[in-house]
């Protein structure tokens, strides 16, 4: 069985022979003329067989305008859907639907009459006129925009479409539109006032649907960066499903702190093909060091949504200071400070006929620590006396050294080249 | 397709981004992009040049957030603050050279920046920072911050001004010697080793007979910094003229009354005659003993402005002339017409002084009168600055070739005593337009090169624009190209003609 939806809905009077440039009015809406109070009365009428919600019709004695516009909208109907399991519900209008809803077909279904009143879908009365003199046109449309058909009739006529009819019959028009922009009727009245009666006999729509999940999985997106990251490093994403152009914007969101949107431009995209992303990862962490979340967001086309491609880990290094503009050096040199930095090492006591290599090791480790280019201060040790089996000597810093890196992405982008 | 037929497209000139409008309508001459790249020649281009430590001390500077040209009579140095991420500190350094570092000279926490002046050798210093008003972000001086001045020889900073003496002189008459006989109020004004001159204080009132006077229990300075104090007195005041006030009365450097140094308590034997009472030292009374700090500072015709307090940030006081700490807090104040935005920058030009907010350029001329007498003219209602807005020239203050090059919400534009239009960013109008001024408009600092013909200008993406003018300063000429760099980049000047100095922060 099939998915199928219903339509129990809410009608429209459009006044207007335009429907997109009419004034709607909601059936019940008790501020307006017309026949809404009747029509009111029509809905809750015990004489009412059928779905009191799919009897539309306008009473005898209402004044119909000289063109108008009957629109069953979808948009804010009650659509009962029934299902296999999936979806089942009452939803309140198009807005409401669940995720993925797409109407397949679609039936327009009359099937039955006002009891004891022998009318048909659509009747009509021309209270003066008779004959070659009744003037009245109907247009059915489908979905207010591609004509059905097109019925002149004389007085006291009726019109009765097919009985059902399915989506794809008539061009142009499809169950996606009746979803998009209704089902309805024009009718214009070259005699206006003349007539008096409208009728729509009960109408019921519906047609079958799928939940089509769009939420696909873009497996395998990887970020190729497995050492930690520092502003400006380039980050490199790889995803074998080729779904990378897609990406519209890059969002990057800290374990603490507020997320921060990479620049979608030139700056700091340096690669966007199918299969690659490459990206600089932009300052605005501060201090922060721990695990940043990459999240990928469509555009739309290759993809919607979002989808997480993984994550880095940001190693805060202070390169913060005072720079100066080298002319002809091909790289910018940045300051690196470090975190603590220890130095341990082991001393083994050794033996008496061993002490002259062990003074030896000691004179070239001392040299080793007065090399060294960044501050240090020992912390501990021991005097030759007090060895014991093991020493520690250990050197505590915050180090400052120096990072090479490459200027980023130097480029240029040419105007429109015209064709010679 | 007839490849061999088809004719290429020589592309003979490269005059540098163009992001205005259509993209599909860039010039051919032009980029529809670029980064990174530096114009050289008439119309060629390359890699930027790279950027180097400045610092080959072991432990630079960090988190740099503000730079500035200190010249000094010896050197042309750096002014920098930083700021200690835990603590919320703002440090300001004396950078010397790439390995002697003075500092911190000064500390304040939550400063975030400073408005800096160099004078005879000194440094003023005024703390400053932003606050939210609506959706913007604005800045003006520190709340219970005042005016510091720097010696430049690594001390640190103390605060400008300085309050009178306290106490009562001990008078009597001198042996020998003449004085112009009658009643008089004594007093004592002291300086500091900045020139600066307390208001009379310690007045003291003596009749003298006609000889001269000796003066006795002379208060000395709490101050470290007063090097020196003077002997005031008024005119013998006739009887019947004298209300009681030892303050109400008009005051005059007594001639050769003065005592070279901080501790001696008396002078003796003073003599003078009433003709010879000519230095005025009444002004002093008015003086500001302590300058509350803004977030603007300039000087013109030798007088420190300070403007944009925290309580008052359409308030421009004034020095007197040649005395950068002396503020007359009654005829020393010049108060921009009141928009609700403080005052953002000011400059001296062909001898008017500009003064900006972030929209909206008026100028005062001095008149010879007292500042609060100097008349104002309207210049732009609509058209203003930041901060650090107008280009500095070389370490020379804004002005350059009778013009200013000036940032504003329309763009770069100079400025020659109006705002000349089209604006040099004419030619990057959406790039420029697309910049988030909404609270880092303050953000924007330029220098100007004059021998390198360029234009640097920190962006509030902390990115750099530079702007090569060497084929002609005008919106047609001018070629712009972003730079981007690995770090946060708060800050620029420039140091020795052509070292551009750049300050990276923690961002």
């Amino acid at each position: 069985m099939a998915n199928t939806f219903q339509l129990v809905g809410q009608l429209v009077l459009i006044v207007g022979s335009d429907p997109d440039d009419g004034v709607d009015i909601v059936i019940g809406s008790a501020s307006v003329p017309y026949s809404i109070a009747n029509l009111a009365i029509a809905l809750s009428s015990p004489n009412q067989t059928v779905n009191p919600n799919t009897f539309v019709g306008i009473q005898p004695g209402a004044m119909v305008p000289a063109a108008s516009t009957i629109k069953y909208v979808v948009n804010t109907a009650t659509l009962v859907l029934t299902a296999q399991g999936v979806a089942a519900g009452v939803y309140n209008g198009v807005n409401d639907l669940p995720a993925g809803f797409t109407p397949l077909t679609v039936q327009l279904n009359y099937s039955g009459g006002i009891q004891n009143v022998d009318l048909g879908f659509i009747s009509f009365f021309d209270g003066t006129d008779a004959g070659a003199n009744a003037n009245c046109i109907f247009t059915v449309f489908f979905d207010l925009m591609t004509t059905m058909r097109v019925l002149s009739a004389g007085n006291n006529s009726y019109f009765t479409p097919p009985a059902s009819f399915v989506d794809g019959r008539y061009p142009g028009a499809s169950a996606i539109d009746l979803f998009n922009n209704g089902y309805g009727f024009e009718f214009v009245d070259n005699d206006f006032p003349d007539e008096n009666l409208l009728s729509l006999d009960y109408l019921n729509i519906t047609g079958t649907y799928e939940i089509v999940q769009q939420q696909t999985t873009i497996p395998p997106i990887t970020v190729q960066n497995t050492l930690p990251v520092q502003a400006g490093d380039p980050i490199t994403i790889n995803d074998t499903s080729g779904t990378l152009e897609g990406v519209s914007s890059i969002i990057l969101t800290p374990a603490t702190g507020s997320p921060i949107t990479v620049p979608f431009d030139s700056y700091y995209i340096i690669t966007q093909i199918p299969n690659q992303l490459v990206f600089y990862l932009p300052i605005g962490f501060g201090t922060y060091t721990g695990p940043l979340t990459i999240t990928l967001v469509g555009n739309g086309i290759e993809f919607s949504g979002s989808v997480t491609a993984g994550t880095v880990t940001v190693s805060f290094a202070d390169g913060s200071g005072i720079y100066v503009l080298q002319d002809n050096q091909p790289y910018d040199d940045l300051y690196l400070r470090t975190q603590i930095t220890t130095i341990q090492e082991l001393f083994l006591q050794l033996d008496e006929d061993l002490s002259n290599s062990f003074a030896i090791k000691s004179e070239e480790n001392s040299d080793f620590y007065s090399q060294l280019t960044y501050p240090r201060a020992v912390l501990a040790q021991s005097e030759e006396d007090e060895l014991d089996s093991f020493s520690l000597i250990g050197a505590l810093s915050n180090a400052t050294l120096t990072n090479t890196v490459p200027i980023p992405s130097p480029f240029i982008k040419t105007s429109f080249l015209p064709p010679a | 397709m007839a490849v061999r037929d088809h004719q290429g497209i020589p592309l003979t000139a490269f005059n540098g981004l163009w992001q205005r409008g259509n993209p599909d309508t860039v010039p051919v001459d032009h980029f529809s992009d670029c980064n990174n790249i530096d114009y050289f020649g008439r119309s060629s281009f390359q890699t930027r040049p790279g950027i180097a430590i400045s610092q080959t001390v072991k432990v630079p500077l960090s988190n740099v957030k503000r730079v500035y040209n200190y010249p000094t009579q010896s050197a042309n140095t750096l002014i920098v603050l930083t700021i200690d991420p835990v603590t919320g500190n703002g440090n300001i350094y004396h950078v010397v050279n790439t390995s002697i570092v003075y500092g911190p000279i000064l500390t304040i926490n939550g400063m975030t920046d400073f408005a800096f002046v160099p004078y005879a050798g000194r440094g003023y210093i005024s703390p400053f920072t932003d606050y939210i008003n609506g959706a913007l972000t604005f800045q003006s001086g520190m709340a219970s911050q005042f005016l510091y001045v720097y010696a430049g020889d690594g001390t640190p900073a103390r605060k400008a001004a300085g309050a009178g003496l306290a106490g009562n002189l001990t008078i009597a008459d001198g042996v020998g010697g003449f004085t112009t006989p009658g009643f008089r109020v004594f007093g004592i004004v002291s300086q500091t080793v900045s020139g600066y001159q307390s208001p009379p204080a310690a007045l003291t009132s003596f009749t003298t007979d006609g000889t001269s006077v000796s003066i006795g229990n002379i208060p000395t300075s709490g101050d470290p910094y007063v090097t020196t104090r003077f002997l005031v007195s008024t005119l013998a005041i006739p009887s019947g003229s004298y209300t009681g006030d030892l303050s109400a009365q008009e005051f005059f450097f007594v001639p050769n009354a003065v005592i070279n140094d901080n501790t001696t308590t008396f002078i003796n034997n003073v003599s003078f005659y009433d003709a010879s009472l000519l230095d005025d030292a009444s002004a002093l009374l008015n003086n500001l003993t302590q300058v509350p700090a803004g977030a603007v500072m300039c000087l013109y015709h030798n007088r420190l402005i300070v403007a944009a307090t925290n309580t008052d940030i359409s308030l421009a006081y004034v020095s007197l002339p040649g005395q950068p700490e002396a503020f007359d807090q009654i005829a020393g104040l010049i108060v921009v017409p009141l928009d609700g935005n403080p005052i953002s920058n000011a400059q001296e030009m062909r001898d008017v002084l500009y003064l900006f907010k972030r929209s909206r350029t008026v100028s005062y001329a001095d008149n010879n009168g007292n500042p609060s007498s100097w008349p104002l003219v309207v210049i732009d209602p609509a058209l203003g600055t930041s901060p650090h807005g107008i280009a500095t020239v070389l370490d020379s203050g804004g002005v350059n070739v009778d013009a200013m090059i000036i940032a504003t919400y329309q763009g770069i534009s100079r400025f020659n005593g109006v705002y000349i239009t089209p604006e040099l960013t004419w030619k990057i109008q959406s790039f420029w337009q697309g910049l988030d001024f909404t609270d880092s408009f303050g953000k924007i600092q330029m220098v100007h090169s004059p021998v390198q013909k360029k234009l640097y200008v920190v962006l509030p993406s902390r990115n750099l624009l530079v702007g090569n003018y060497a084929n002609g300063l005008d919106y047609k000429n001018i070629r712009w190209a972003p730079w981007s760099v690995r770090q946060s980049i708060s800050t620029v000047a420039i140091q020795n003609i052509t070292d551009i100095i750049l300050g990276a922060d923690i961002f």
